[in-house]
């Protein structure tokens, strides 16, 4: 699993193609796919679309995350980062942000590479699948 | 040391500063400074689950909602101070709060200097200090007006802890981006 992650309009998708040699087809589009097209595709753009929309018919499980790296292991998944904010008053809002944050922190720890693309420029901020925190730790053990 | 760790919401940020402070293995006693108001069913949902992921972390919880620099702390402890946007909001809005209570008193600069000093001076009585805030300023500024002081007051304060901090780390989903003290960091974790 690979995340790529940043802001709204940073170019996320053309890096994403380019990096990784894909096509548009091999992406599913998270405001407009079904639920189960998520376990079988190449990738998924606009993944927080994908996380609102099943908040909103109410039947996101807990083991969403896990069942998705479970069933998915290789998708690559393109998502806005939109935690950056004054916590917002509507409670559906509220817990919106929260979610794709929770599910995406899940999902990084999982995958195996994390990019963050700003103004179209990717920095790789988890690669090899290794835990950033332990990398050093693990290092000097051995 | 004083580390100062800021992220968006849900990044982790917590549980990241938690597992941090289980790497500073020279204090006495684990303090969880804890300035949330548990306001309604999802404040206290929303402790309920902080106090179940540090459960068995070996933390002492304080509960501090404003004036940190009364809040009395026993030497040689590590204090996990949770977090920096709350203690902000409490200040400057909760009626009890001594900057509601005494207006006349107080301008939002004294506020934010009162803030920043305490948080500081504690830092320097404690072994290690670990303060969490929350990145908050990406999403424009169309809010109230009071809602753009928080801000303004947030990052001020966020600034000016910074500049006294050994360690700054904001958290991505998780992961430890190091914005100062590299070092220190891997001294840390190592």
């Amino acid at each position: 699993m690979i995340l790529v992650i940043g802001g709204r309009n940073q170019g996320k998708l053309a890096y994403t193609k380019e990096r990784f040699m894909m096509k548009e087809e091999d992406f599913i589009d998270g405001r407009i796919c079904s639920d189960l097209e998520i376990y079988h595709t190449k990738g998924i753009k606009n993944f927080h679309e994908y996380i609102k929309r099943r908040l909103k018919e109410n039947d996101l499980e807990e083991s969403f995350a896990e069942d998705l790296c479970l069933k998915n292991p290789h998708i690559i998944i393109i998502t806005d980062e939109i935690g950056y904010g004054i916590v917002p008053v509507d409670p559906f809002e509220r817990r919106y942000r929260e979610q794709v944050g929770r599910i995406c922190t899940n999902l990084a720890k999982q995958s195996i590479e994390v990019h963050r693309v700003i103004c179209g420029i990717g920095q790789m901020i988890k690669s090899n699948g290794k835990d950033p925190m332990l990398v050093n730790k693990r290092e000097t053990d051995r | 040391m004083f580390v100062l760790i800021t992220g968006g919401s849900g990044s982790g940020k917590s549980a990241f500063a938690e597992s941090l402070m289980t790497m500073m293995k020279d204090s006495e006693k684990k303090i969880y400074l804890a300035n949330m108001i548990p306001y309604g069913k999802e404040g206290k949902e929303k402790i309920a689950r902080h106090r179940f992921m540090r459960k068995n972390k070996g933390f002492e919880t304080v509960e501090c909602f404003y004036d940190l620099e009364t809040v009395f702390i026993p030497h040689r402890s590590s204090v996990l101070l949770e977090c920096m946007s709350n203690l902000v909001a409490n200040e400057m809005f909760d009626p009890s709060s001594s900057f509601n209570q005494f207006p006349h008193d107080h301008t939002m600069e004294m506020l934010q200097d009162r803030m920043i000093q305490g948080v500081i001076q504690m830092s320097k009585k404690v072994r290690h200090l670990c303060v969490v805030t929350n990145e908050v300023f990406h999403d424009g500024d169309s809010y109230a007006k009071e809602t753009l002081e928080y801000m303004k007051a947030l990052g001020n304060i966020n600034q000016g802890l910074a500049k006294e901090a050994d360690l700054v780390i904001e958290v991505v989903y998780g992961i430890p981006i190091i914005l100062r003290g590299e070092k220190e960091y891997e001294s840390l974790i190592s």
